[in-house]
């Protein structure tokens, strides 16, 4: 859908740079070789860099940090004894207002997902604490940003929700969507003007253009998104996954670099005086041997082919039955990152083709 | 009461008890909480039994097994400090060589005074209880393992892949750069943080191999990046050679 206003870019160059005053404005920032990251920058120069494919990490990293301290605890010091308790705790939540500038609608998409996980059951006061305090720049793009992209045929390549702003190019302008009360705050210190009618007709020449060039995108995966859930769900003796198990170096990186991922395991440090510590949080994955080792050395999937398996059931099978949506956005960072080149689509294919599925 | 606590050194380059003693403001804290019974790199023995036992080393002659051995009944808990105790280190290359031959070239005449065996991790002589990785140890992982010790808890051991430190750290991997690294990340334990990659090198595999290494998609992904594939087994098997699994490394 169109957006409704219309700003220059000029325009939105110096509200960014004065934002950037006053908080944090990270961005996708070239990292050499091909390769991007979130960083902190200063002005709103890096949303036309060429060459973009979704950044290492994806934006999660601001709001469930790679390792962060959810509690510090003592034990022994004046406070505790005159309370009468024995260990003194105390939650920590390090936060601070972020605008993430030029998030790709896969990661908008990511982000929602998330968020409706973290507040699944009971509302992660960490997560949210730095999540509320952020301000969601979109941009959308005009075509995939590689050949193993697959956001369209998840359908991530176009976003309704899950923004403050959203941007598409407009030449000397942008085209600005609003998703929020704060994105329409932000607007309303800018200069803009409403869409016009040209505007609209140049519009629908544009998304006939965008649908064109993410076709390739859109076909990387032969069944429906929809049938996912049921694809994995019913194939759990595969040879796909013994096959892919075999090549699979268990590395667990699809995990980590994964936008939907959101899985975190938690430790306490203590100190060498053993009177005070910290419990940490640090990001898990299920591709990993220990997940699922429990108390007595039992692991529910001790083969790196169930490892494996059990990560598309649960970005499908499990996400689809639990919010109703396969937790996949296509960006396709688990296949960038993989060394082994195992690569989602062709596992969905290849499923949907054992399972007498037309290809 | 304090747990007496010893230190004990076989095969090595001693670096590891250097860690503990690098430690300067938590040495305090260290000495307080325990009764230091033998500390080869900073104090004279005292014969006794010990509580727990931090061996330093790899075994490599006959000698060591007994010493070895006879500690091991003393002690109510060992743990193997460092690569050389953890997994052989690169003490264990020489495994790979005649040793007939080794000891002429590295002693020549002198060859026939030097009794040597196959150096091994100490888990290969007797039952260890915990491991301290990395070569050297980092005084971090002591310091939670001394803890975890004292506290009786089981101790944090990450048995997944440096990747996963590395992804962590956000580091374009080397692999990415094609610069002539061949990191081993995808099959060595992590809790170093990835200490080499995020410094601009490569993973060399100093803290052994996780389990379920796959170390036949490791050899194929050095091969891809133009590792000949002797060179990558080479490689593997430069900290790794006295584990069991670097039989699976071909």
């Amino acid at each position: 859908m169109i957006g409704s206003k219309v700003v220059s870019k000029r325009a939105f160059d110096e509200m960014i740079q004065a934002l950037a005053e006053t908080s944090d404005v990270v961005a996708p920032v070239s990292r050499g070789y091909d390769r991007f990251s979130y960083r902190e920058v200063k002005d709103a120069s890096t949303l036309e860099v060429d060459g973009y494919i979704p950044t290492l990490n994806p934006p999660k990293k601001y709001f469930l940090p790679p390792e962060e301290v959810l509690v510090e605890f003592a034990t022994e010091d004046e406070a505790s004894v005159a309370s009468g308790a024995r260990v003194r705790a105390e939650p920590r939540i390090d936060a601070c207002a972020r605008v993430l500038l030029g998030v790709r609608t896969c990661d908008l998409k990511a982000i929602r997902q998330s968020d409706e996980a973290y507040k699944d059951t009971f509302e992660d006061d960490n997560y949210f604490a730095r999540r509320n305090r952020a301000t969601l720049i979109g941009l959308t793009c005009l075509e995939p940003c590689d050949e193993h992209a697959f956001c369209a045929a998840m359908g991530a390549n176009d976003v309704e929700e899950g923004f403050d702003l959203l941007l598409t190019d407009w030449g000397d302008d942008w085209i600005v969507s609003v998703g929020s009360e704060r994105g329409d705050d932000l607007l309303e210190t800018l200069q803009s003007r409403a869409v016009t009618e040209d505007d609209r007709a140049r519009w629908e020449v544009l998304q006939g253009k965008r649908e064109e060039a993410f076709a390739p995108s859109a076909e990387k995966i032969v069944p429906d998104l929809d049938a996912l859930p049921d694809l994995v769900g019913d194939s759990e003796d595969s040879a796909v996954w013994i096959e892919n198990g075999d090549l699979c170096l268990g590395c667990g990186r699809c995990n980590l670099v994964c936008p939907t991922c959101f899985c975190f395991d938690v430790q306490d440090d203590v100190s060498l005086g053993l009177s005070s510590g910290e419990r940490k949080r640090r990001w898990d994955g299920c591709t990993l041997l220990e997940f699922a080792l429990v108390a007595g050395d039992e692991n529910f999937r001790s083969d790196r082919k169930d490892r494996l398996r059990h990560k598309l059931y649960h970005k499908t099978r499990s996400t689809f039955d639990r919010y109703g949506e396969v937790f996949c956005t296509g960006c396709a960072r688990c296949f960038r990152t993989c060394l082994v080149d195992i690569y989602h689509p062709e596992m969905y294919n290849a499923l949907h083709e054992r399972l007498g599925g037309e290809s | 009461m304090k747990p007496k606590v010893g230190f004990f050194s076989f095969t090595s380059c001693e670096g590891c008890q250097l860690q503990v003693l690098n430690m300067e403001e938590q040495l305090l804290d260290i000495a307080g909480a325990i009764d230091l019974v033998t500390f080869r790199e900073a104090m004279d023995p005292i014969d006794s039994d010990y509580d727990i036992a931090f061996v330093e080393g790899s075994i490599s002659r006959e000698s060591e097994i007994t010493v070895l051995r006879e500690m091991r009944r003393k002690a109510d808990v060992v743990v193997a400090l460092g690569a050389c105790a953890a997994s052989g280190c690169v003490n264990a290359i020489k495994n790979r060589f005649d040793s007939e031959e080794n000891l002429r070239e590295v002693y020549g005449d002198a060859a026939r005074y030097y009794d040597t065996i196959d150096a091994r991790p100490i888990d290969q002589v007797v039952n260890v209880d915990f491991y301290l990785r990395t070569c050297p140890i980092t005084r971090e992982e002591f310091a939670r393992l001394f803890t975890s010790l004292l506290l009786a808890r089981r101790p944090y051991d990450p048995n997944f892949a440096v990747c996963v430190e590395c992804r962590m750290e956000e580091n374009v991997c080397v692999y990415d750069m094609d610069a002539g690294e061949f990191c081993m990340g995808p099959v060595t334990r992590a809790g170093c943080g990835a200490l080499c990659p995020t410094y601009g090198s490569s993973c060399i595999g100093c803290r052994g191999f996780m389990d379920q290494a796959n170390f036949d998609s490791m050899v194929q992904v050095m091969q891809d990046h133009g590792m000949a594939r002797e060179d990558a087994v080479n490689r593997l098997k430069m900290f790794n050679a006295a584990l069991p699994e670097a039989e699976e490394v071909k």
